[in-house]
């Protein structure tokens, strides 16, 4: 009887535990983010107060209405803060540039890696990828110097097309290495047998192979553009003017005006420019889960 | 040992009734790796030789034409304190970056594991957690952290565990802490990606067995649990290391290396010599050291990888 109670106790002592775990690790990572978005929507009377209003009283749009130019935004806001002007601008780039390098490295990315997967040699082949690896781990500022010495001698600073070309070079490793694995674990009979009708190996690849693989494919730009849209060193080295600075060097240089920051405008920014990702991690999260999305990761 | 499947009898009966068929390289195959090989060589490759290339070359301050001086940029740059500050800086950040968010990381994935209801939620917040840039995720931070107006700080004053409010980002000790804190909140969820696959391969029975055997669940983290995911904790750790060592975006917007050289990095400081002070041969030489370093790392990484992928 009174064991029976005991470990009855016990249970609801461990779920207890558990659940008080459970609430302090969803604080952790969900408090961050979430005075962001009550910073973005408090009027600037209570965004400036201490102890902080936690909960405003009054919540406003004037700072998304400030940001995007809309009826009701506040123009001394505005002329105090020249990077909205730009701000437009560079979401745009960010988007043509994330979107120019996932479809680049997949389009190449895909025929080398398939390539690779049916390599002959197992142990060349292992030793390509993990050179192909270990060089892309280093940081990317050790190799920033050489980069921006030959973007400048190409002509391309400060150009779309330029930061379209070193993104693309930076991640497309990581991508030949994701869909590697992901071709091997493909199973080849298929292959076999459209080979002994006569399909040459790029039919196979084209007809057989890359629509089966669409999930794969999708992971890999999903994780370039995710990659691309957060880069800053690479944005902020070879950029010198709004004609193609990213979000994320747009964001740097609101940070640093020439009066005090206005935080309610910074963090509406701030969100905005972390919406397109975590849109895009939310409905892959079973990827996020399983490290499809993060590059090196993978196991 | 591996048998023979099916299919790749076929294929050796077919390559043998069609000798040459397979070998003779498709020249349109070659030209379509082109593009991928070219932009690794580019990238990744070429860049890494240049900069040691330059390293070893005496380049005055915004020259770019230069004799060759041997390692004398080496000599310097390991003569300079501000290096070595860097180099211990970086050291420290890494490790206490990694020895954070490792336990908060493997402690999320055993509430996954566990099956708590909610867990939904928290896979939402590792998701999103994730998915932040880092310059938003510096920003946020440096919200949290302002000397005024901070969360951090308020929270801290209502609670009564501070008398004043403080400047976090303005002390040595508590600036490079408080950018520790910051970065691992983004390194948190790279681990918890890592460890609940782990965990989820433990074999149920495992830990049921030890449960009859009267094992509390502290014992059977311990001696079951722990014991099974050490490889992939081992992954989680070194990519940590690894990772952390490119932090950037952080340094640049919360303390630019500040104050003093108090949060000054490997990274920041290559960055800064090249760009703000334009002494490409330093900076070429300390980006040589950083890339030698986490390529060493990174060997180890690999070599913790599982290798199931080469089961072929």
């Amino acid at each position: 009887m009174n064991a029976a109670r005991a470990r009855r106790r016990s249970i609801l002592a461990k779920s207890v535990a558990l659940y008080l775990c459970f609430a302090v690790a969803l604080f952790y990572l969900l408090a961050p983010p979430a005075w962001m978005v009550v910073s973005s929507f408090s009027p600037d009377a209570e965004l400036y107060a201490r102890p902080p209003h936690w909960i405003p009283d009054r919540p406003t749009l004037r700072h998304y209405a400030t940001l995007l130019q809309l009826p009701g935004a506040d123009a001394v806001t505005i002329s105090r803060n020249p990077w909205l002007h730009t701000f437009a601008r560079s979401f745009f780039n960010s988007a043509v540039i994330a979107s120019a390098s996932a479809l680049l490295c997949v389009g190449f990315g895909s025929i080398t890696a398939y390539s690779l997967s049916r390599f002959p040699r197992p142990r060349t082949r292992r030793r390509l990828l993990l050179a192909l690896l270990a060089s892309r781990m280093v940081p990317v500022v050790s190799v920033i110097i050489p980069i921006y010495v030959s973007i400048q001698k190409a002509g391309l600073i400060d150009t779309l097309p330029g930061l379209i070309l070193v993104d693309s070079g930076l991640l497309i490793p990581f991508v030949i290495w994701i869909l590697e694995g992901y071709f091997r674990s493909f199973p080849t009979e298929l292959e076999e047998s459209a080979a002994l009708d006569g399909c040459s190996p790029l039919g196979i690849f084209g007809r057989i192979v890359l629509p089966l693989s669409r999930n794969g494919l999708f992971a890999a730009a999903t994780f370039v553009f995710i990659s691309v849209w957060s880069d800053f060193i690479v944005g902020l080295s070879l950029t010198s003017s709004p004609s193609a600075e990213p979000i994320s060097v747009a964001l740097a240089q609101a940070l640093n005006p020439i009066s005090e920051p206005s935080w309610g405008l910074l963090n509406s920014a701030g969100l905005l420019a972390a919406l397109v990702p975590a849109i895009l991690a939310f409905l892959l999260r079973g990827m996020v889960m399983r490290g499809m999305l993060s590059g090196a990761v993978k196991g | 040992m591996p048998t023979l499947s099916d299919a790749q009898r076929l294929s050796r009966a077919w390559r043998r009734k069609n000798p040459g068929r397979l070998k003779k390289p498709d020249p349109l195959l070659w030209t379509l790796n082109a593009p991928a090989v070219l932009l690794v060589l580019c990238f990744s490759v070429l860049p890494l030789a240049y900069v040691v290339y330059l390293s070893l070359l005496d380049t005055p301050p915004g020259a770019l034409a230069a004799d060759f001086a041997g390692p004398s940029n080496y000599r310097f740059a390991l003569a300079d304190p501000s290096v070595i500050r860097a180099i211990w800086n970086t050291l420290y950040f890494s490790a206490a970056s990694v020895g954070i968010s490792t336990p908060i990381g493997l402690a999320i994935a055993l509430l996954l594991d566990s099956g708590i209801a909610g867990a939904g939620w928290l896979v939402f917040a590792v998701v999103l957690a994730w998915a932040v840039p880092d310059i938003v995720n510096a920003m946020m931070w440096q919200w949290i952290y302002n000397p005024t107006y901070g969360a951090l700080d308020g929270l801290l004053f209502t609670v009564g565990l501070l008398r004043t409010y403080t400047a976090w980002l303005s002390t040595p000790v508590s600036a490079m802490n408080a950018l520790i804190f910051a970065y691992s909140w983004k390194l948190v969820p790279f681990a918890v990606i890592i460890l609940y696959p782990a965990l989820r391969s433990v074999p149920h029975e495992l830990h049921e067995s030890a449960a009859t055997d009267g094992a509390g669940a502290w014992a059977r983290l311990r001696h079951v649990t722990l014991p099974l995911i050490a490889p992939s904790l081992a992954v989680a750790v070194l990519f940590g290391v690894v990772w952390s060592m490119r932090a950037f975006d952080i340094i640049y917007i919360l303390t630019a290396g500040g104050p003093g050289e108090s949060t000054l990095v490997l990274s920041y400081f290559v960055f800064a010599q090249a760009f703000q002070f334009g002494d490409l041969g330093a900076a070429s030489a300390v980006a040589c050291i950083l890339a030698a370093t986490t390529f060493i790392l990174t060997s180890l990484y690999i070599r913790a990888l599982p290798s199931e992928k080469d089961a072929a």
